[in-house]
């Protein structure tokens, strides 16, 4: 492997020099273009808040991206290291340690055809039957390994055809993925239309899996297909962006190996207009787990994700109970509102005020039994397991966020935020446990900017949650002192409310940047934890230590 | 190792060394329209600042607010164009169009869902910026968000709508 | 360029073509299988306190019925999920489950240990390598595959039992039945069965269920984690060759000797799959 990296790099470093003798020749120039992030913790044992040491003292999460590119023809690989891997990524039984190029691919387009050869990603719709992407901050990757054909039939009609196996660390899993996707762009297909004000467009994907396993006791189904269909119709400031999905028998380890068939559906309706945006949306999901091995669990091998719709908290008490998509079932609906208090008014002052309200909810659904002698719950593998009406909404409670934010500029010189947020969060269902019982917490924001007058600036966050639950209360601070190029922190986030110890969590930190380079360091304590990114969630235990970042893109 | 190392600092060194084209990527305008980046990067020989951001960033947000405070300022004096990729994934690309209407925002807005046209351009975090000369090359990068970044970023596009060199 | 557009237009609806099998009822068949003898060991990485775990010991007697002794499960309560929370017997969790060898092999409280860090329930089927890490769903599968093949070795065991000095003997005798030039080794655990104690169960409300039936549970290794090798691949074992060896222990103060089995495994060293196994009530 490693032979054939060196080879692979000699021979990408001659290619640029003899590109470069020939720089003034533009036309047949290709180019490589890449970036690389190596993330390393040293890990200090801190019993006070569970924070372990580690054998190797300190863990490195790196990896490079290189794309050569050269008209109609691009291929590129990325190399990856973990020695070993950073706690809290998935790493059960040090599957994901090593080094290696697991990522590697080329492409061909021409005219309106384009093939991908190796690795890709592939999003249909909006992901129910189908999502391939990675996460590399939460350690998910689940690109495709096979061939992609991409074509153009007409003006506004495009084809995606696939066959692929998925990446599972290191290998591939066990099941093989054809997939197929056709959309319709009705405005550009007809040419009378192109400037109507109402715009639709129509699609439909299919997607089946082939695992075959000789089970002793079920008659498993050897291909799994689902598909979908969407529509996306716009009338001038409105929006409606639906997608229906259906998958047919899937036993597996997310459904307790039970037989019925998974449904979900997706709304999204918008309206909008200069200064104003107001988004409602509803989703319902009923076994709609679908992965490449039916025996995967956790982040690993997923064909599809299903994207929540609450809001996705990026301060950091807020962001203490992230909510997370129910595939065994959930139903699920947001409303919010963005306006901008124009400028020059009483509460819009000199800039406006930008002030947005969202309110989500989420439930089970209804299931009832097949028959007296079936239980829904716990599910009965080797059944059909139990019958949902369509968009039935259960009584139990899985998450409510209520939250209110003003950002206003005052001068030049000074900015804020303000936030206020109501969680209720089923601990027990979103954390997969029982008897823990629900989180009430209120959350509010302060968030200050001073700038100076020499592009320097000033930036505090004080945040607080009152909480009798879990761990209890919060509270918050951070400032920032920042200059072009340079930015120091300083954070400390107290569990004052915890019964059982009131602990500190402190941390500080600087970091350079220059151009597409970023140097971070810091040293502190994070709590254990949840972090989220895009509604998928990792498990983060506690750690005291210091913690570099380099990341540049070249 | 040693080799590897070697020739890795030969590519690097080889790439620091011309400026680089936008690669072709589909991405969806506003109204679910699929456009590709050759199509959209062009400026009439003016540069080009393509911002890579979230709905959910903060620093983004900041950013692009900076940016649109001053756009109106910035076209007149050196004819830039703005052009903003929302790196959004099907939880939040909805809601992107209200979300930039409701900003106020007066650049284009495309929405590039499974991160392709991000994976393209290597980026790893939001916000990052690129500065582009009239020809479409990548003359210029910026990671990161800072307040009072903006002045740096504008004084780059004065020196790349003049023809001069950055540094 | 015609042909090109034709042969993509089939193969994106040959995609479509590509078909989905749907099954009728019934969804289950009946456990039919052929044997010829070869016992199927399963290591089922626990811990009292994980929710899920019940999860896969219902796979493992779900397997039992099928297979009877066909399967030998070992439980190895390991990881922070075995942690206990004290000595104090009127508390939940208090019984600690926990060997040198489970905190060896799963690991103990955050410290991961030979298979790294576990998620748990996990397990491995008739094979010891760390890439064959399987959840237990996957079991029944993993077990199929291997309980019609024919055993390579013969496994007896001696087992023996002095009340006065509290000392379990096992001698075991290796008999090859397949001509093979394979590395193996041995390794003798003591297993005990129908312990009556404390178990979280995220199925079952309350989830903390005081007398839940540990089975399987591995108490004690009579040669260590990993055995001891009794044949190098230097020599080519025949039809007939037997080892034998001989292994004793103390019984532990509260374990219930009638209750015990001795568990004999031989695996190749270099495939880390498990040949055989043999199981054996202590008295």
């Amino acid at each position: 492997m490693k032979k054939i990296f060196t080879l692979f790099l000699n021979l990408a470093g001659l290619g640029i020099f003899s590109l470069l003798a020939q720089e003034n020749t533009e036309n047949n120039s290709g180019q490589i273009t890449g970036n690389f992030q190596t993330d390393a913790q040293y890990y200090i044992e801190d019993q006070s808040i569970g924070a372990t040491a580690v054998k190797e003292y300190m863990l490195v999460n790196s990896w490079a991206n290189f794309i050569y590119s050269n008209q109609n023809f691009s291929a590129g690989f990325r190399y990856e290291g973990y020695m070993n891997t950073l706690l809290g990524y998935p790493n059960s039984g040090g599957i994901n340690d090593g080094i290696g190029i697991p990522f590697r691919w080329a492409m061909f387009s021409k005219d309106d055809l384009e093939i991908t050869v190796g690795n890709f990603y592939e999003q249909f719709g909006n992901g129910l039957v189908l999502r391939s992407y990675e996460e590399k901050m939460l350690g998910i990757d689940n690109a495709l390994d096979g061939f992609r054909i991409k074509y153009q039939l007409h003006k506004g009609i495009n084809l995606t055809g696939l066959i692929a196996k998925q990446r599972y660390y290191w290998n591939h899993g066990p099941g093989i993925i054809r997939g197929f996707d056709g959309t319709i762009q009705i405005n550009e297909v007809f040419q009378s239309l192109e400037e109507s004000s109402l715009r639709l467009n129509i699609g439909g994907s299919f997607v089946s899996k082939f695992q075959h396993e000789d089970h002793p006791l079920y008659n498993l189904p050897d291909n799994v297909a689902a598909m979908s269909g969407r529509i996306m119709i716009r009338y001038k400031n409105f929006d409606i962006n639906s997608e229906y999905a259906y998958k047919f028998n899937d036993p597996s380890l997310d459904n307790s190996y039970i037989f019925k068939p998974g449904q979900a559906l997706l709304i999204n309706t918008s309206y909008a207009k200069k200064g104003l945006g107001i988004v409602l949306s509803t989703k319902w999901v009923d076994n709609m787990a679908f992965r490449s091995d039916r025996n995967a669990s956790l982040t690993d091998l997923n064909i599809n994700q299903l994207p929540e719709i609450t809001k996705n908290h990026i301060y950091v008490l807020p962001a203490f109970y992230p909510y997370a998509t129910q595939p065994n079932g959930e139903w699920g609906a947001k409303a919010e509102i963005m306006y901008k208090i124009p400028k020059n008014t009483l509460l819009g002052g000199k800039y406006g005020t930008n002030v947005s309200l969202n309110y989500s909810r989420a439930h089970d659904i209804k299931k009832t039994q097949i028959n007296d002698s079936t239980p829904v719950f716990p599910p009965a593998s080797g059944t059909y397991g139990y019958n949902t009406k369509f968009f039935s909404i259960g009584d139990k409670l899985y998450f409510q966020d209520i939250n209110f934010e003003i950002s206003k500029k005052w001068s030049k010189k000074i900015l804020s935020n303000f936030s206020y947020v109501y969680l209720i969060y089923n601990y027990d269902v979103l954390r997969g446990i029982t008897g823990h019982g629900n989180v009430y917490a209120h959350i509010g924001i302060v968030d200050m900017t001073y700038k100076f007058e020499n592009s320097s600036a000033l930036k505090t966050e004080i945040q607080h949650m009152f909480t009798k639950q879990d761990e209890g209360s919060w509270v918050l601070g951070m400032i920032e002192y920042s200059l072009p190029g340079w930015f120091f922190t300083v954070f400390d986030n107290w569990n004052y409310g915890n019964p059982e110890s009131k602990k500190h969590y402190y941390s500080i930190g600087f970091g350079h940047i220059s151009g597409g380079t970023r140097i971070q360091l810091s040293y502190g304590k994070q709590r254990a934890g949840v972090m989220c990114i895009g509604g998928v969630c990792r498990n983060v235990p506690a750690s005291n230590g210091v913690f570099v970042s380099i990341s540049s893109t070249f | 190792m040693n080799k590897i190392i070697l020739s890795l600092s030969l590519v690097i060194f080889a790439l620091s060394m011309f400026a680089q084209d936008v690669p072709a990527v589909q991405l969806k305008d506003l109204n679910g329209k699929t456009v590709n980046t050759k199509s959209i990067i062009n400026n009439n020989g003016k540069p080009v600042l393509i911002s890579f951001f979230a709905t959910w960033c903060k620093p983004c947000i900041k950013e692009l607010n900076a940016f649109n405070e001053n756009y109106d300022d910035w076209k007149e004096e050196t004819g830039v164009r703005i052009i903003a990729i929302s790196t959004d994934n099907s939880r939040s690309s909805n809601s992107v169009g209200p979300f930039v209407k409701s900003k106020g925002w007066e650049f284009d807005v495309y929405l590039d869902e499974n991160g392709d046209f991000k994976r393209a351009m290597n980026v790893g975090e939001v916000p990052h910026t690129f500065l582009l000369d009239g020809k479409g090359k990548i003359v210029w990068q910026h990671k990161t968000y800072l307040d009072g970044d903006e002045n740096k970023t504008f004084d780059v596009i004065k020196k790349v709508s003049k023809g001069q060199p950055i540094k | 360029m015609k042909y090109i557009k034709f042969a993509v237009i089939s193969f994106l609806l040959g995609m479509f073509a590509t078909s989905c099998d749907i099954i009728e009822e019934p969804y289950t068949k009946e456990g039919v299988f052929v044997w010829h003898g070869r016992k199927i060991l399963i290591y089922d990485f626990t811990g009292h306190k994980c929710g899920n775990c019940p999860r896969a010991h219902e796979t493992i007697n779900s397997l039992i019925n099928i297979y009877d002794e066909a399967v030998i499960p070992i439980a190895i309560h390991c990881t922070a999920f075995a942690r206990v929370t004290g000595s104090d017997s009127t508390q939940p969790y208090y019984y600690d489950f926990r060997t040198d060898i489970g905190d060896y092999l799963g690991g103990r409280m955050t410290e991961p240990g030979y298979y790294g860090e576990l998620t748990l329930p996990i397990g491995l089927v008739n094979n010891l390598a760390k890439e064959k890490l399987l959840s237990h769903t996957a079991w029944p599968t993993e077990v199929a595959k291997f309980i019609s093949s024919f055993p390579e070795y013969l496994i007896e065991i001696q087992p023996e039992y002095s009340n006065e000095n509290d000392i379990v003997k096992a001698d075991i005798k290796v008999k090859t039945s397949v001509t093979n030039s394979r590395k193996i080794a041995l390794t003798v655990f003591i297993i005990e069965e129908h312990i009556i104690n404390w178990q979280t169960d995220y199925n079952k409300t309350p989830k903390d269920i005081p007398n839940y039936e540990h089975n399987h549970v591995l108490r004690a290794g009579f040669n260590g984690a990993w055995g001891e090798v009794i044949k190098n691949n230097t020599n080519v074992t025949v039809l007939g060759d037997e080892y034998t060896k001989s292994y004793s222990i103390t019984k532990g103060n509260d374990w219930k000797i009638q209750n015990c089995f001795i568990v004999a495994f031989v695996y190749d060293v270099d495939t880390y799959e498990v040949l055989q196994a043999e199981m054996i009530k202590v008295q």
